[in-house]
């Protein structure tokens, strides 16, 4: 037999190997040393400190999920005034195509760029993006909150349907800006949109359920939050993300 | 507790939240906690992240639990639950760490690795630990987000192939070669030791 070669060797190391690899490595001894060297380097990797948490953490920890179980619950509350959410959501993104496309606005004659100052155009858009995310997150934890069966299909398709299109946008806009972490999530939020909103009457339980596997496997609603949480913090700090700056300016 | 009775009592505690007792989560939140964040932080390497993972570990499995069947192994789904949003972290930080770069690159020719590349050990450096676990340091640093997630749940925390392939959603052979991957930028970092080098 050959000697192993690197890759079995690592995996001979940690255990890992298939029985007729580790029978080799234990009668050769070429192989045995090998493996002695790669042991060796392996201990020189130690996890490092790890800040200490006391005996109370679970407490702590416990108190802080039952803040977001709180908002959780709040934001399932604000979704049965969905309606006027989708109607806030079309106004919103209406407003940004209106904006990226280059239209002008009420004063005849005068592009975008010279109707409204920068700075405004730009925390409008933030307000638009993070209002976005933040309508997809309720949508979201409502199918996933929702438990097994089938989902109250036309108010959640009402809502996945207005967010599309918006989504849409931005992501187009975050692929041209080059910001592709924004653009990735972007995209799996909109697949589940497009899914959720494409979803014929009487919708079997078991395809909703593969929707919400897929948001919960994904950990969409996580990167939704994640994403949110930056736009409305580059908003505060004065700056606009990338992906919107460029339409702006461009 | 060892670890049959710890065992026994998640398993009674999900019995109760499945019978619509939400307040035996409290329970597991309180018992898992510290390994969860110690978890996520061999991962993620940075506190603030590691706090986040727990959050959203805990955050899932409260929402997965009614569906949850195999009882006896909460730990261990949870364990993979939070592995699985570590590299979530990971996975953004690198795409961030990526634009950072593009900018950078396009603001300046300077070599990006330059500073790594001008540490190039002499031997005797090595000796130091400190100057190991810097190397290392880089190392990890070079590792993309599903080599170091591999990489830190086998070595660290012992998860098996298995575990470590379904928490990351990836087959056997990508899961072993992910490792693989890993170990060999930890032997390229270490590369001025002999003694760490394997030469094969």
């Amino acid at each position: 037999m050959t000697h192993l070669d690197e890759e079995r060797l690592v995996a001979l190391c940690f255990g890992d190997a298939a029985p007729a690899d580790a029978d080799h490595a234990s009668s050769c001894v070429e192989c045995a040393e090998a493996a002695d060297r790669v042991r060796g380097m392996l201990a020189a990797v130690e996890p490092g400190d790890i800040p200490e948490r006391g005996e109370d953490y679970g407490g702590v920890v416990w108190e802080r999920l039952q803040a977001r179980l709180q908002t959780e619950r709040r934001w399932l509350r604000r979704s049965t005034v969905r309606r006027r959410t989708v109607t806030w959501g079309a106004l919103a993104a209406s407003l940004l195509i209106a904006f990226l496309a280059g239209r002008e606005f009420p004063r005849p004659g005068l592009p975008v760029a010279e109707a409204i100052p920068e700075a405004a155009r730009e925390r409008i858009l933030l307000l638009a993006v993070g209002d976005h995310l933040e309508r997809s997150q309720v949508l979201l934890v409502e199918l996933t909150n929702a438990g097994p069966g089938p989902l109250d299909g036309s108010a959640a398709q009402e809502s996945a349907e207005a967010l599309v299109s918006a989504n849409r946008l931005y992501r187009a806009s975050a692929i041209q800006a080059g910001d592709t972490g924004v653009a990735s999530v972007l995209e799996e939020l909109e697949r589940v949109l497009v899914e959720v909103a494409h979803q014929p009457p009487g919708t079997p339980a078991r395809e909703m359920e593969r929707i919400r596997r897929r948001i919960e496997d994904r950990g969409i609603l996580f990167k939704v939050r994640v994403i949110e949480s930056q736009v409305r913090e580059r908003g505060n700090d004065g700056r606009a993300a990338p992906a919107i700056q460029s339409q702006v300016s461009g | 507790m060892d670890r049959m009775e710890a065992s026994d009592a998640d398993a009674d505690a999900v019995a109760r939240f499945r019978q619509g007792d939400k307040g035996a989560f409290r329970i597991l939140v309180e018992r898992h906690s510290r390994a969860v964040f110690r978890l996520a932080y061999r991962m993620t390497g940075n506190e603030q992240d590691a706090e986040d993972v727990v959050q959203e570990a805990f955050l899932r499995a409260y929402r997965n639990l009614g569906r949850f069947e195999d009882r006896a192994r909460f730990a261990s789904w949870l364990h993979r639950i939070a592995a699985n949003c570590a590299y979530d972290v990971l996975r953004g930080r690198a795409r961030r760490d990526e634009q950072d770069q593009h900018r950078a690159n396009a603001e300046s020719e300077e070599d990006p690795m330059a500073d790594v590349a001008s540490a190039d050990p002499t031997p005797d450096r090595l000796v130091f630990s400190g100057e190991v676990r810097r190397r290392v340091g880089v190392a990890m640093a070079r590792m993309s987000a599903v080599e170091k997630s591999a990489f830190a749940l086998r070595h660290f925390e012992g998860f098996s192939i298995d575990e470590i392939g379904r928490a990351l959603d990836l087959d056997k052979s990508a899961t072993k070669h992910s490792i693989f991957r890993a170990v060999r930028k930890v032997r390229d970092a270490l590369g001025g030791d002999p003694t760490l080098r394997p030469t094969v």
